[in-house]
């Protein structure tokens, strides 16, 4: 693969990285510099396969390639994220308005959230991107869920108690 | 290996209809649409046609979407999005552009540099 192909496909999904990055630690220099070094750790440990990839017009091969990027470049993320939030501590300095109650939960649950409701990842896929066991993703989502719902009171229409999602 | 759609605790099931069994799984499973095709269609076929199910389903339906408003989706900036492209790609020619090298070439590079300036 040329470096020119991998930079324009890389350039295609900045704005996924970094809106990931930013839902984890939300800051716009540390979700910055958060994508800049998932960067650089996957073009050091994937530099062989990627040299040696033949990467073709063809859209099915495109197509492989970019989830494969995706995939390594999210979980890079997602591992800073889950460091850099507790040691940053910035999440509780800003007023994040509607969202208050989503940056307050656990890193774990803001990626897991972020990565069903925003990327529309399936069950399957967020497991396999964030390395995790099926009932891990499913209890992330569900405690994640509860806690958004503790704080925020249901639409008048919808407060039957079939609060469990 | 567990299968979440049929191996769940029969105790949390509940009688629907007819001696008909649905859980609380199912339904979320179906919310997520984590179901296959086939057991989905299976699905709304047992739903059919239970008002007091399909307003639960209604419901349940609401707070997802209610849920999903509160989750942001931030927007990189442009000047972001330039920092990003010029940093990006410095990673890229450093760690992978010098294996497009040749010898001859990677010399050529050597022998280019300023080792000292008067």
């Amino acid at each position: 693969m040329k470096k020119a192909q991998l930079q324009t496909l890389v350039n295609s999904l900045i704005p996924k990285f970094y809106s990931f990055a930013f839902a984890l630690v939300p800051d716009e220099l540390q979700a910055e510099q958060m994508v800049i070094d998932a960067y650089a750790v996957f073009v050091v440990r994937e530099k062989n396969f990627i040299s040696k990839f033949k990467y073709t017009d063809d859209k099915k091969e495109k197509s492989i390639f970019k989830k494969y990027i995706m995939s390594h470049m999210i979980n890079e993320i997602y591992k800073m994220g889950v460091k850099r939030s507790s040691q940053l501590r910035i999440l509780g300095s800003r007023d994040h308005g509607q969202f208050e109650s989503f940056y307050n939960l656990k890193t774990n649950q803001r990626a897991v959230l972020f990565l069903k409701e925003s990327f529309n990842y399936s069950i399957e896929t967020i497991q396999d991107t964030l390395r995790l066991e099926k009932y891990q993703v499913i209890e992330t989502l569900y405690n994640g869920r509860q806690s958004i719902l503790a704080v925020n009171d249901l639409p008048e229409n919808n407060s039957r108690g079939f609060k469990s999602v | 290996m567990f299968n979440e759609v049929e191996d769940l605790n029969p105790k949390r099931e509940r009688i629907i209809k007819d001696g008909r069994y649905l859980s609380r799984g199912l339904v979320n499973a179906y919310l997520d649409e984590r179901l296959k095709p086939a057991q989905k269609k299976k699905f709304e076929a047992l739903v059919g046609d239970l008002e007091e199910l399909k307003e639960e389903l209604r419901v349940k339906s609401e707070t997802k979407e209610f849920i999903a408003e509160l989750i942001p989706h931030p927007q990189i900036s442009k000047s972001s999005t330039n920092n990003l492209k010029v940093e990006l790609a410095d990673i890229t020619e450093t760690v992978i552009g010098d294996d497009k090298l040749s010898v001859s070439e990677k010399l050529v590079k050597f022998l280019d540099k300023t080792i000292l300036e008067f």
